[in-house]
Formats: structure tokens, sequence, C-alpha cells
């Protein structure tokens, strides 16, 4: 999925994130890994990064999801909410 | 032109709107914009899903004579002390006075509904304009917290603000460095164990 095709070169909104995170499940529920394309996406907020990086990773776990072409600041921002996702891995499940 | 939005299926239109009318007003290069365009969501959503407010919430753009930039986004809705009361792990720092709530709720990690949010919105909006020169205005009931250049956080009870006032001034001659504001979101963001934050209040109260 080439994230900067559907939603241009910033990625914002925590309700377009969990738009995504929800579809991105129902794919994995039919089977396979999610594959998400950075090129082109120069920015992205704490919302959608939290929503992306942490939320939907945490949930269909870390072997199902690959991330492509992740610029300079986007590797450090990926690894930042991962690190947070691990730290808080006790809070409240997702309704 | 003011604009008002009621829930989230107008909120790209409206950060399109405000980027557009600063576009107008000011030389942004594309770096900025994609900044400021990730706080404006971050500050409209926290509208949308931490004030309960029925009329939604009320964005303006105003240009100074100095060259800075000042987009304001305002709701009546329940406050900021009011939605972090419903953390239990924050609800004796966000009733303690409504000063030391917006403190908190300018944290990194700190959020009303940790089962949907980080916490870093405010952190990140405040960690931005920072590097820019600009500032980070937010005023919920008597509290008031001013983050720039200078910090002014008072208690504010002769003009409180009913529901939330954020505040954001820029200024267009400077970059906003957006790359590096996530670095600093990362290091703050690690510094805060929002237990000991928590514990701390909970200790405090007895």
């Amino acid at each position: 999925m080439r994230l900067a095709e559907r939603h241009g070169p910033v990625l914002s909104g925590r309700t377009a994130a969990m738009a995504l995170r929800k579809e991105l499940e129902q794919e994995l529920a039919e089977g396979g890994v999610a594959v998400l394309d950075f090129a082109g996406v120069e920015a992205i907020s704490p919302s959608f990064a939290d929503e992306v990086f942490g939320r939907f990773v945490a949930r269909a776990g870390k072997d199902q999801v690959r991330f492509e072409n992740l610029s300079g600041h986007l590797v450090n921002v990926e690894r930042m909410v991962r690190r947070r996702s691990r730290a808080v891995s006790g809070r409240p499940a997702l309704p | 032109m003011p604009e008002h939005f009621i829930d989230d299926s107008k909120l790209r239109d409206v950060t399109r709107s405000i980027l557009d009318t600063i576009d107008s007003k000011a030389d942004l290069d594309a770096a900025a914009r994609y900044g400021l365009d990730t706080c404006l969501s971050e500050m409209l959503e926290n509208v949308i899903f931490h004030a309960d407010a029925a009329n939604g919430g009320v964005t303006a753009v105003q240009a100074f004579a100095s060259g800075e930039l000042e987009v304001a986004i305002v709701d009546l809705g329940v406050g900021i002390p009011a939605s972090l009361a419903l953390n239990p792990d924050y609800a004796d720092l966000a009733t303690r006075d409504d000063l030391t709530a917006v403190q908190t709720a300018m944290v990194p990690n700190v959020t009303s509904t940790p089962w949907r949010n980080a916490g870093w919105g405010l952190a990140f909006t405040e960690l931005l304009l920072g590097l820019n020169g600009g500032r980070l205005l937010v005023r919920s009931g008597a509290g008031h917290v001013m983050r720039g250049a200078k910090i002014v956080d008072r208690l504010d009870t002769d003009q409180p603000q009913p529901g939330t006032l954020v505040a954001m001034r820029i200024k267009t001659d400077r970059p906003l460095d957006y790359s590096r504001a996530w670095d600093l979101l990362a290091e703050v963001a690690d510094s805060v164990d929002h237990n000991d934050l928590a514990n701390g209040s909970r200790d405090e109260a007895g």
C-alpha cells in the first residue's frame, strides 16, 4: 500500500490512521503480510505514527508488517514509537 | 475567515483551509507547511476527541505586522481539567487546580484516553513552535500556560477560559524544524515515566 498516493505527503489525523489500521487488519485477517510503502511521505503526525507504527504493529505482530522506503527521520519516528509501544505494553487494550 | 468544525469529517478541509490562508500571508516553504500540517491536525482532533463540545470548535488565523502568524483553535467543551480527570492516573493532578491540569496535559505520554491516544500532540506542538522561536498558548479554566521564548504559567481566576483555547504563534521568517521536533519529542518522552508522574500525584495526595 503506497501511503502517499492515498493520503498525500503528510500523514496526519487519528481518524484517518484508525481507518487505515482497520483496513490493514482486515487484509491481514484474509492472510498475508501488510506492506506499507512510505515513498513520497514527507511528514507524519504523532497520532498517525502512534496508530500505524505502534498500535497496528502491536495488534498484528511485527512479523506481519513490513515498512518500505522509510526516509531518515521516519526511521527515527518508527523506532521511537516502537520503543514507547513496548514500554507501555500494559496499557488498556483497544476496543 | 473563522472556520467552524463539529466533527472529524471536515478536519482535513479545515486544515487545508488554514494552511492556504497562511500561504496567502506568508511564504512558507514545503517543510514548514508539512510541520504545521501535523500540528494542526493534532490540535483540531483534540477538540473532537477530548472536548466533548456539542458545537465543535472554531479556528481563526491572524497575521501581525511583525510577520508572525497566529492560529487559534477554541471550543466550549468540558475543558482540560475535566477531560484529564477521566484518567484515574492523573485525576489527582487534574483536580488540584486548573493550571496543574493544563501543565500536566502538556507532558508527553499524558492523555485522558490512553486506549486511543499516545498523549504527544500538545508536547510535539510545543517543541515545534519552540524550535521556531514562536510560542504555544493553552488556556482552559483558570489554567494559563504559555511556552516559547518566555514561559508564563499562571492561574487566571479573574478571567477563566471556558472550554479550551489553543493559540499557536509562528515566526514565518524562521524554519519549522519538524524532524528535529520529533527527535526532541523522543528524548523528552523517554525521560518521562508516566507511572512516576501518576504515582507522584497519588503520593502527594496521600
